[in-house]
């Protein structure tokens, strides 16, 4: 077998995962520029009258505001910022950032590891005398060579609908910013494809694949307030984010730690632990120790309001022995059946 | 063109599943590997194919050792019966894979197998009975023309028609092609049929390695009637007691010696006869240690029976 062949046959394999992905995407530029110029002209519908400007928001403008007057009011109220720099968090405020399509990559990075991994396609593909590491390269290139154009097909699509949708007079866009952003969008779903198939290659298990990704995902926004109010950040992070550097940085780390340790991973995937929440049975204790104090630090004083340290001890201790049955499966004297090997279904004569 | 598995180990779950496994394997060759369920058998398959990293030990193709860097899909085929992903694959989409990973597949070969046992081509493998599975998974084999083929429970399941194709399937690939293969079965009477070479593992290690032409050469299976139940002592140290029919005893002897030959002479058994030696009869040789094969022998060995 030789890399042609390898391409081909990952090809065929994922074609319809990867063709609906990319129908998807598109989708979502389609979803987001009509999305966009609907709430532009629902904007004309809202817009306030020269009396209630005067009697409800006049009063509460700064002096600037005041002398500039209604008209240019309206003219602000009704104006598209397209990429604007000054928007917080404008590398995901809606431009080409799609929520979407970060979390809908993540969910493709984990279907292509996870998928050949559930099925037992990979004991064809193991067996094929190509590297698991060249197996993992040319997976992650051919879902790239899928993401990528269609995210950039999806942006054209919502740019046009802005373009043609939006009167000019009340668009602007910031070009400088936007093409200095672009990069990062992509470089956000190289580390969203990446994070997904490592979790996608050490997680055995279809639901619990689900729920610890949806847990890590639900819970990423509370934990870094939490690091940032325990840390004593004066600063707003999200305004250090916006900066193109901080933002490059980021991304750029985050995507080289989820490749490197994928392609640290993946050589070592060996089929004997299919099927069982670890793929990678070396990992238990730090799963076990990182979810034991990753969730009380989470979830915080969520049982008793007044007693922080107790609803952590609680919530820790309950994660704790929750954990430790998932992953050891302890039998107390008797034999760990569950842990047994596969070497054979059939029962013993 | 030879395979050589050298000290091969792989340790599932803190155990031990194989352990120094060793063998030679030749071409055109047909090797039977026996053993109890849980043995190892299909850990080795696995575990050969890099589908399963070993611990330790080599495999090597022409003495250049296969790793999951060596395109060793070219010399060995395995479709793990027991666990494949076919699902509800159409036939075509599984011959387009194997296509493409093993270079001298003949689809054509595959499709000509496949009209013979009358499978329709536009069969899904989930579709289709145990038989057919088992059938679909041998042309496949058959059809990649590799030169060494390793198959796991082929017969599983078959009815005998069925059993007496994929016989002949084998055996004709292994005379016109010269085609080795590594088969696991529990199905001892069809491996006799077709086996040059068994390996019993047991324990976890291969424990013997038996050509079977110069093993019947060299064993005897007897069944014999010993006068007052007095079993001489050479006969004790030399066969192994495989079955016992009220005062019949089938005896093994691995090394049929002149010297047991002499001692049974001189025993005068009340009744006494050579029979054909099987691969059941070597299996439950090797085997019985195990508690469901002992049938006894500790009372033939250690005390005269009394009766």
């Amino acid at each position: 077998m030789n890399q042609h062949s390898l391409n081909q046959l990952i090809r065929r394999r994922h074609r319809i995962v990867l063709l609906l992905a990319a129908l998807m995407i598109v989708f979502f530029g389609i979803m987001q520029g009509t999305g966009t110029v609907s709430n532009f002209h629902m904007r004309d519908q809202e817009e306030i009258s020269r009396t209630n400007y005067v009697k409800h928001v006049y009063p509460y403008l700064s002096k600037s505001e005041q002398r500039a007057g209604y008209k240019a009011y309206i003219n602000r109220f009704k104006q598209v910022r397209y990429g604007s720099p000054k928007t917080d968090r404008m590398y995901q405020d809606g431009t080409f950032f799609n929520y979407f399509i970060f979390l809908l990559t993540i969910l493709l990075g984990c279907v292509m590891t996870f998928w050949d991994q559930i099925s037992g396609f990979n004991r064809l593909l193991f067996s094929s005398g190509m590297s698991r590491r060249r197996i993992y390269l040319t997976k992650l290139k051919l879902y790239l060579t899928v993401i990528l154009p269609a995210w950039g097909i999806n942006a054209v699509i919502t740019m046009l609908f802005v373009w043609f949708g939006i009167p000019h007079h009340y668009l602007t866009i910031y070009w400088v910013s936007l093409l200095l952003f672009i990069p990062i969008y992509l470089i956000q779903l190289i580390a969203a494809l990446a994070a997904g198939s490592l979790f996608g290659m050490v997680i055995g298990q279809t639901l619990p694949l689900v729920a610890t990704i949806g847990f890590l995902g639900m819970s990423a926004g509370p934990a870094v307030i939490q690091a940032v109010q325990l840390l004593h950040v004066q600063k707003s992070w999200s305004a250090w984010l916006t900066q193109p550097l901080a933002a490059y940085g980021t991304w750029v780390g985050l995507a080289i730690l989820f490749l490197a340790l994928s392609l640290y991973f993946y050589p070592q995937v060996s089929l004997e632990n299919s099927h069982r929440y670890l793929l990678f049975p070396q990992l238990r204790p730090i799963v076990l120790i990182g979810f034991t104090l990753y969730v009380p630090f989470v979830m915080q004083n969520w049982l008793f309001y007044d007693y922080p340290w107790l609803s952590m001890i609680l919530t820790g201790g309950a994660v704790f022995v929750f954990l430790f049955w998932y992953l050891y499966r302890p039998t107390f004297g008797r034999r760990n059946k569950a842990q047994e090997s596969e070497t054979s279904p059939s029962p013993r004569q | 063109m030879t395979v050589s598995v050298s000290q091969l180990t792989k340790r599932i779950a803190n155990r031990e599943i194989i352990t120094d496994i060793s063998f030679t394997w030749h071409p055109g060759e047909i090797t039977g590997l026996v053993g109890r369920n849980g043995a190892g058998k299909t850990t080795l398959f696995r575990t050969m194919m890099m589908q399963y990293i070993p611990d330790s030990g080599t495999i090597q193709v022409d003495q250049q050792p296969i790793s999951q860097n060596t395109d060793f899909a070219q010399h060995i085929f395995f479709v793990d019966s027991q666990d494949n992903f076919f699902s509800s694959s159409p036939l075509t989409t599984i011959v387009d894979w194997y296509t493409l990973v093993y270079p001298a597949f003949a689809a054509a070969d595959f499709w000509s197998t496949i009209q013979h046992f009358a499978i329709p081509e536009s069969s899904r493998w989930s579709s289709l009975s145990k038989g057919q599975q088992a059938t679909i998974l041998m042309a496949l084999a058959l059809a990649s023309h590799v030169p060494y083929i390793i198959l796991d429970e082929p017969f599983a399941g078959l009815d005998v028609i069925a059993r007496e194709e994929v016989t002949k399937m084998i055996i004709d690939a292994a005379a016109d092609h010269h085609t080795a293969f590594l088969i696991s079965s529990h199905d001892l009477e069809e491996l006799d049929g077709i086996s040059d070479r068994v390996l019993i593992l047991k324990d976890h290690r291969i424990m013997h390695d038996y050509q079977l032409e110069s093993l019947r050469e060299e064993a005897r299976k007897i069944q014999v009637v010993f006068r007052h139940n007095q079993v001489p002592p050479l006969v004790k140290k030399e066969g192994t007691l495989i079955r016992v029919t009220g005062q019949v005893l089938e005896i093994v002897f691995m090394h049929y010696t002149e010297a047991v030959d002499a001692a049974l002479t001189a025993a005068q058994p009340v009744f006494s006869e050579e029979l054909p030696l099987t691969l059941t009869d070597i299996f439950r040789t090797t085997a019985v240690h195990d508690t469901d094969y002992l049938m006894g022998k500790e009372e033939i060995l250690h005390e005269p029976a009394q009766s």
